[in-house]
């Protein structure tokens, strides 16, 4: 049927139109002559004009493309620049006449990975959580129990010293002192075990390793819980403002709408340089429950607003962010059907998540279907 | 009766939980209790030495056996004895599972507040005297009812 190999110059850009790797015809000299749309694409995205490519590659690839070209070999290279992450393949033919480069965009592949592990480090801090739990609470009850035996106690020996007269009157003063430091000593250590307990407590509420389906929560039961784990974050810094409103039971994955909540809260809390107040407020709308959380911080630069939610984008530097705080958190809001949004100006930023009080996420049918 | 102080057996494999629980009743109650570092002993002695308990403790997570076999075992021997899990494990579905299995009467979280350690076995310890009241009246009923059919074969012979 074919009668000729060749064919028309326009099917062959229709082809690699369609192609989803994005391409280019290269000349001896590493010229773009020619590229696919999918190239087209992913250069504008890059912010490389077509005749920038070859000088925008690093030193090193520059060399490797050039030796190539010369003996007429395929290589293969990663590239990373700015925010995409790429793999090359060059490949010239023989006569060195011609060559090609494809460039594979594994940009969103990276992210994915990078989210995968960030949610696998919370799963095994999540058990480790769990288990340090338990290994405290032993001890703590023994701790906590003794300090109300001794305090029952010294309530017996006060007793007995009003009923009895065993003692001189200087003795008996003696010892009642001692009874009263004991019982302030007591009282100290019922406080102390007591903050403990709400801490421990805190830290298994907001792991719940045994929950891993949808149920019904208390949503202000978790943004309590995380409070309390980031306590020393806010310190006398900050202060915390609740204005709770009257919210059902949201139907929702707790474990994970805590992470939600500690991302936004820490983030609040690193937005505000010096002094200031996060304020946090819950709603209910129709079928909704909206939770924002406030900050009075230096708010973000209109600029960056619209790249806040993507994975990769931190402005807090090395070391500091992953940049997948808030890309977690949109996934998260996802997940549960829901959405987040983000106001910010000068005085401050305030996020808002909007949730669904019923069946709230895809999870659960795909489960139960 | 006789009025004797209530058995509790306290099995936890550490000690110090042992200690605490031991010294809080012994300035609050008249209990006598039993306790035990090692499941494996305390099943041993319910076996050969201890006639009666009235109430049973046990934790979870023990090297030995699991405070779920170990009750389980409490359970064959003294059917109607109240059994209570202390534990500090954070998995509830754990509890669940034993309330369903074994029969728990309660499940109390380390750390537990004393007062209502003391409510649970108080309150559980009056179930045990109720059932035994309960077990002492039927078996007053059947030896009365025995007589009454005694005495009803009795006129029966006489008569017929």
């Amino acid at each position: 049927m074919l009668e000729n190999h060749s064919l028309p110059a326009a099917v062959n850009t229709e082809l690699s139109d369609v192609l989803p790797i994005a391409m280019a015809k290269l000349d001896p000299k590493g010229k773009v002559l020619s590229m696919n749309r999918a190239l087209q694409e992913l250069l504008t995205a890059m912010n490389i004009s077509p005749e920038t490519l070859s000088k925008a590659l690093p030193q090193r690839h520059r060399f490797t493309l050039r030796q190539a070209l010369q003996e007429g070999r395929t290589e293969e290279m990663d590239w990373v620049h700015g925010e995409h992450s790429l793999h090359l393949i060059f490949t010239a033919s023989a006569d060195g006449t011609s060559a090609y480069l494809f460039m594979i965009d594994l940009t969103a592949q990276e992210d994915a990975k990078a989210q995968l592990v960030q949610s696998e480090k919370m799963a095994s801090l999540g058990l480790l959580v769990a288990g340090l739990a338990h290994e405290i609470n032993t001890p703590l009850g023994a701790i906590h129990s003794n300090n109300d035996t001794i305090s029952r106690s010294l309530d017996k020996i006060t007793q007995a010293l009003a009923a009895h007269d065993f003692l001189n009157s200087d003795e008996k003063k003696r010892v009642e002192q001692l009874v009263e430091i004991l019982r302030g000593v007591c009282q100290n250590t019922y406080l102390a075990t007591e903050r403990l307990i709400s801490i421990v407590g805190s830290l298994k509420n907001f792991t719940r390793v045994d929950e891993a389906d949808f149920k019904k929560a208390d949503l202000h039961e978790g943004i309590d819980s995380t409070l309390t784990i980031i306590q020393h974050q806010l310190k006398n810094r900050i202060q915390v403002e609740k204005q709770y409103g009257n919210i059902p039971p949201v139907e929702c994955h707790p474990n994970r709408l805590n992470q939600v909540f500690m991302n936004l809260l820490i983030n609040a809390a690193q937005a505000i340089p010096d002094r200031g107040t996060i304020t946090i407020r819950t709603a209910r709308k129709g079928d909704a429950a909206t939770i924002s959380i406030s900050d009075t911080g230096a708010g973000i630069p209109p600029e960056n607003l619209t790249k806040i939610f993507d994975p990769g984008f931190t402005t807090k530097g090395v070391g500091v962010g992953t940049g997948l705080g808030l890309s977690i958190c949109y996934k998260i809001i996802e997940e549960h059907n829901g959405k987040i949004e983000v106001e910010s100006d000068n005085s401050g930023t305030t996020f808002t998540i909007t949730l669904p009080v019923g069946h709230g996420g895809h999870a659960k049918k795909v489960k139960r279907g | 009766m006789a009025k004797e102080p209530p058995v509790i057996l306290l099995v936890d494999d550490e000690e110090m939980i042992i200690t605490s629980i031991k010294s809080f009743f012994a300035i609050e109650s008249d209990y006598q209790l039993l306790t035990y570092t090692s499941p494996l002993k305390a099943l041993e002695d319910l076996e050969t030495k201890i006639k009666s308990v009235d109430l049973v403790i046990s934790d979870y997570l023990m090297p030995e056996m699991d405070g779920i076999s170990f009750l389980a075992q409490v359970k064959k021997k003294f059917p109607l004895v109240p059994r209570i899990l202390l534990t500090g494990y954070a998995d509830k579905e754990n509890a669940i599972k034993a309330i369903n299995n074994v029969g728990l009467y309660q499940y109390i979280e380390k750390p537990w507040n004393n007062d209502d350690l003391r409510l649970i076995i108080r309150n559980g310890l009056e179930k045990t005297i109720l059932l035994k009241q309960l077990e002492e009246k039927v078996r007053e009923v059947e030896k009365v009812h025995k007589e009454l059919s005694d005495v009803q074969k009795e006129i029966l012979r006489v008569f017929v």
